[in-house]
């Protein structure tokens, strides 16, 4: 998992580094978080959060469940939350659960 | 013994000729000589006749294949001919050999042993050369060479020929293909790994209502292990016709192993070992709608359900027959009502598809796909074995693919939940073998489809308690083109109303119970049996 504040823009962004299922979202958990924690000082304001799935290949319940619970955290925080995705059958999980009518989903060209 | 002598290069001669091992009568060789210089051809006669062979000399390649096809390729034990002749070479002769009789050795005379010459010669099949002027032990040496190896492939000829006749014999025996059982019918894949094995199926029928299937594998791949399979199923279908048991007729090959062939076998070829014979045969009764399965270390049967359940049909296989002078069989008597399919196979199935991490049934339905198609699918090359995979079909006047055929039936313990990643890689390596046609939208939803319901199951119905199981199990119904997938836990199901959420959308961001969500989105069709125990999911493809 990558990281970077943008002070600039208020853009926290992390990349995870593959699918988003049972066995790995469990351990991003405590580590978004932390960062949360790390960055909501007034000196680390953010406005957006970007989750970036590009390299994403599945999405299971678990996964979106962890998704969930740090959209609700982004709420709490006044923020809006993105997901960057590639992978199609990664954004038809998003479609029929839904989740798009609460975060926005962008697409990238990085497979 | 007389003293040695040459043959010149055809231009002039001094025979001194020699005997070195006069050949006996009985071992008299028939030798060809083709020379077109009257000198060089008396000296080759008169050489070998006093050395024990029986000489026919010719001076033309013309007369030479005039010989051969009057008196027979077979009379002769080798063929000595020079190299220039006035119209053609000796290499000619070579050529129109091979396509006559390519188990008669060619001995090339010639003097001028060019490497290139040699070369080209040897690799169009001759045996040995003479180099000009001829020396009679060279001679004698090089001819006795190449009758031992007309011998020896005219030998591994007819060994080929026999194994030819044996092999068709076995797979006229284990008959490929679909047959009718009265109103069932029996589709049976055999893949041999050479020309004739110990892998046999046969059936028989008791009765318009009662049927029989045998299924044998002996050990070892060779003609002594088709044999004593094809000498079972004999007296298999004699003792059978004579109602004797199926305990019966397994006891008898078994007495007859332990106490008659092994004794015999160990004491002719210090084998310790002795021959094993894995049988298994399922007497099915139409009327009574049972089965009776009977197991000496065959694998264990399935019996898939025309809903598409499959249970094993005994709880282990026991040791073949041959092993021990007691048999130690598994039977169990099998409710069939409604239908179903039979399946039994041989351990090569088993032993390619852990090879290939793959499921056996899988496996099965590849290489029956590859051959109903005239090809020879390409892990075959992998098998170590005979391969034998039959289906006996229960459901009247019903072919394989109008029924679901498991691809998968896997058990995992309990606490298998931490490792759904690798199950998820075999399930996906299972899926790419049987239907490479799949695609990877359709995979990517069956495949998260089980992940979400194993998971369930390890979680909430197993409680990640190694002594539970979860069942999971795919198959295919090709008629059709339906995937259905069934997993089961030994849980209580569901403890809220299953419908009423699964009503109401996700949209709610409830972070519990969205597993199920996914199964019914992915899944065409969904069916939950035993309040949710049991989920029973189905892909149209």
């Amino acid at each position: 998992m990558k990281t970077h504040l943008d002070s600039k823009t208020g853009v926290l962004s992390v990349v995870l580094d593959g699918d988003l299922i049972s066995t790995t979202a469990e351990p991003l958990r405590p580590a978004i978080n932390k960062l949360f924690e790390a960055t909501s000082g007034k000196d680390a304001a953010w406005k957006l959060f970007r989750l970036d799935l590009s390299r994403a290949k599945m999405v299971d319940s678990v996964g979106l469940n962890f998704i969930v619970n740090v959209l609700k955290s982004v709420q709490q925080h006044g923020a809006k939350m993105q997901i960057v995705y590639a992978n199609q059958n990664v954004h038809r999980t998003f479609l029929f659960t839904r989740l798009d009518k609460h975060l926005e989903l962008l697409s990238s060209p990085v497979a | 013994m007389m003293a040695g002598g040459i043959m010149s290069g055809g231009r002039g001669a001094m025979l001194m000729l020699q005997v070195i091992d006069p050949i006996s009568p009985a071992k008299r060789r028939h030798v060809l000589v083709v020379e077109d210089d009257q000198v060089s051809r008396t000296f080759l006669r008169i050489s070998l006749q006093k050395n024990g062979c029986t000489v026919l000399p010719v001076a033309t390649v013309a007369e030479a294949q005039a010989q051969l096809t009057a008196q027979g390729f077979e009379h002769f034990d080798c063929v000595i001919s020079d190299y220039w002749m006035a119209e053609n070479t000796g290499l000619d002769l070579v050529d129109w050999l091979k396509t006559k009789d390519a188990t008669l050795a060619v001995i090339i005379a010639t003097g001028e042993c060019e490497k290139a010459l040699v070369a080209e010669s040897l690799r169009r099949g001759v045996t040995d050369f003479l180099e000009k002027p001829v020396r009679v032990p060279k001679l004698l040496a090089a001819v006795t060479k190449a009758v031992a190896q007309t011998e020896q492939h005219r030998r591994l000829s007819q060994s080929a020929t026999a194994l030819e006749s044996l092999g068709r014999t076995q797979r006229w025996m284990v008959q490929s293909g679909t047959k009718a059982l009265g109103k069932l019918s029996v589709e049976v894949s055999f893949q041999p790994k050479l020309e004739a094995g110990g892998d046999f199926f046969g059936h028989f029928q008791i009765s318009p209502e009662k049927h029989c299937c045998l299924l044998t594998d002996v050990s070892g791949h060779d003609l002594q292990a088709a044999y004593i399979s094809a000498y079972f199923h004999g007296i298999f279908r004699g003792m059978l016709s004579r109602s004797s048991s199926l305990p019966e007729i397994f006891g008898y090959f078994n007495d007859f192993l332990v106490n008659e062939w092994n004794q015999a076998e160990q004491l002719q070829t210090k084998n310790s070992f002795g021959t094993s014979l894995a049988a298994v045969a399922v007497l099915i009764d139409s009327h009574q709608q049972v089965a009776n399965v009977f197991i000496c270390g065959a694998p264990v049967p399935v019996y898939v359900s025309p809903d598409g359940r499959a249970q094993d049909m005994s709880e282990n296989d026991g040791p073949p027959l041959g092993w021990f002078p007691d048999i130690i069989s598994r039977s169990a008597i099998y409710a069939i009502n409604g239908g179903g399919t039979i399946f039994l196979w041989t351990d090569g199935l088993a032993d390619l598809a852990i090879a290939q991490q793959v499921h056996p049934f899988c496996l099965a339905y590849a290489l029956q796909r590859a051959k109903e198609q005239s090809v020879r699918h390409p892990l075959l090359q992998e098998a170590n074995d005979d391969i034998l995979f039959a289906a006996i079909q229960l459901t009247p006047n019903t072919l394989a693919g109008e029924l679901f055929q498991p691809l998968v039936v896997d058990t995992y313990r309990g606490d298998q939940g931490g490792e759904i990643d690798a199950l998820e890689a075999a399930w996906r390596r299972n899926l790419k073998l049987a239907l490479p046609e799949l695609g990877e939208p359709a995979e990517h939803d069956i495949v998260l489809a089980m992940r979400e319901a194993a998971l369930n199951a390890f979680k909430h119905g197993c409680l990640a308690a190694p002594e539970k199981d979860v069942r999971l199990q795919i198959n295919y119904h090709r008629a059709r083109r339906v995937l259905q997938v069934r997993v089961e836990d030994p849980g209580d199901g569901h403890d809220f109303d299953c419908s009423a959420h699964l009503q109401n959308p996700a949209q709610d961001l409830l972070a519990a119970h969205r597993g199920l969500f996914f199964i019914v989105h992915l899944a065409q069709h969904v069916k939950f049996e035993r309040n949710g125990a049991t989920i029973i999911m189905e892909f149209h493809l």
